[in-house]
Order: structure tokens, then sequence, then C-alpha cells
């Protein structure tokens, strides 16, 4: 029985070795090479551009249905919270400018 | 694998200048799974936590692969580094290692995996009757097991990665082995 519980052990480690999904190593094409909980920093990062994402697309949102919150305030907040490139921030402007023209509106 | 192998062969032969960038493809791409399932199986962190310790241990064997002694099996040096910062990360944190494991039993099946023989024997259900039965043993006991059954580590280095007597870890198998055999006998 005992060799039995060996043969069970070794087989269950195998079969649970072998379901861990591998991920890229950092470095690989496209993996960024962290240092510290990479894992933790990736996912923080992640979640920073998706909230940027969502913030950048309510301000557009507000523009489209002519909500009175102008967008360079929303701008103003995700600027100072994210520090977006002066690029990015003239990149969102364009996109309101053409918002307002598309809706008649004023900036 | 080999008690006192290297991964996919001996990675003291492989020239550092030429192929770090594959060693380390390969230290990843062999470890990762190991180093994920002993700290899972060993001390029941949640899967985010798993994923950076086993990340870190993984850079942190390349990063110092200069202090590897390859007198040892690479195993044990791994296993050793997966160890200790799991035990900083208990520290740090003073936290109790989890009793219970929070990845969930049923973990999704990669596509495109062989299933190897040994794995073949294994259903589900028997998977987790393994499983309920490596959670009554303590945290220690269950990297004992993971490193005596799976990898098959001599008890001598199983003790230089646990840092406890050689003695200790020969008691502790026969008791691991006996209170398994007792969990698992009714269910076989």
């Amino acid at each position: 029985m005992k060799e039995s519980t060996d043969r069970m052990m070794k087989a269950y480690f195998l079969t649970e070795v072998k379901n861990v999904p591998v991920p890229p190593a950092p470095g690989e094409p496209g993996v960024p090479v962290l240092k510290g909980n990479s894992a933790s920093l990736r996912r923080a990062l992640f979640s920073a551009a998706a909230s940027i994402a969502i913030a950048v697309l309510s301000g557009v949102v507000m523009v489209q249905f002519g909500r009175v919150t102008p967008l360079e305030r929303t701008l103003v907040e995700i600027e100072h919270e994210y520090h977006l490139s002066e690029k990015t921030i003239a990149g969102i402007q364009k996109l309101q400018h053409i918002y307002s023209f598309q809706h008649g509106g004023g900036k | 694998m080999s008690k006192e192998a290297g991964p996919a062969g001996t990675p003291e032969n492989t020239s550092r200048h030429n192929g770090e960038s594959k060693l380390f493809e390969e230290i990843w791409t062999e470890y990762y799974p190991k180093i994920y399932i002993f700290l899972r199986t060993g001390f029941g962190f949640s899967r985010e936590d798993l994923e950076d310790l086993t990340q870190d241990t993984l850079l942190k064997a390349y990063s110092r692969y200069d202090t590897y002694n390859s007198v040892y099996a690479i195993s044990t040096w791994m296993y050793t580094i997966a160890r200790n910062l799991a035990v900083d990360w208990f520290r740090k944190r003073k936290r109790r290692a989890a009793v219970t494991d929070t990845v969930p039993l049923h973990e999704a099946e990669p596509a495109g995996r062989e299933e190897s023989p040994e794995a073949e024997l294994l259903n589900e259900e028997t998977r987790i009757m393994i499983k309920s039965a490596l959670l009554v043993l303590k945290p220690r006991d269950r990297q004992i097991a993971f490193l005596w059954f799976y990898e098959e580590i001599p008890q001598k280095r199983i003790a230089e990665i646990l840092k406890v007597p050689a003695g200790t870890i020969k008691y502790r198998i026969h008791e691991i082995k006996k209170i398994l055999t007792s969990r698992l006998e009714g269910n076989v």
C-alpha cells in the first residue's frame, strides 16, 4: 500500500505541475522586464491604464452628449493623477474638438 | 527528473555569454510550474502571491546564477530560493500560512498538453481526494511531500532546503506516508 501511496503522490504532483500554465518569461518579445513584485506591478499598470482609458472615454462621452462638465476639467484631473504627456493631452483635446465640431457645440 | 541533473542538461556547460537568454527560458519553462506547485502545496498562497513569488524565485535564481554551486542539483538550489522567499514573505507581512489552499481545486487543463502515463492514472476524483489528504498535513510536511514524492530529492538535500536536521526529515517522511496511506486507503 505504501508503494501505491508513493505512486499516487508522484502521479498527483505530476498532474498538478502539468496543469500550471506557464506565462511567457520576462524579457521575451512583448513581455517587459520588471523588478520586485513584477506580477503585481503589471496588474497595477494595467489597472492604471484601464482607469485612464475609462476617464478619457467618460470625458469624450460627456462632450458627445453635451453634458455641462467640460472635458478640460476631466483632463486636468487625470493629468494630475496619471501625469499624462503633452502629446497625449493634445490628442485628447483634438478628439474633443472633433466631437464638438460634429455635434455643433462649442468647447 | 534526475536528482542531480539541471534543466535540459547541465547548465554549467552552457556558455553564459551566448546562451544566457536561452538558459533563462529553459529555467523558466521547466521550473515555473514546479516552483508554483511547491509554493502552493507547501504554503497555501493566493494565486496572485503565487505568481509573484514564483516569478521572483526564478528572477532571483537567474540574477544570482553565478552563486550556484553545480555540485548540487539545480532543483535543490531553486527550491531553497523559493522556500527562503516564502519564509521572508510571511515574516514581512507577519501572516500565518493559510492552512487551506486558496487556489481552486478544479483548475482548467491547459489545451495542448500531453498527459503522461502516470497522470493518466489519476482521475479528477482521485486528485481531489489526494488534495484533501494533503491538507491534513502541516505546511512543512506538505513541502516535504512534494520534494520527496515528486522530485525524489534525497532526504539530506530536503533537510538542507528546509533547514531542518536530516533525522527530522526521515521521521517526517515516515509519518507523512503513514498519514497519507491511512487517508487514501479507504478511498482507493
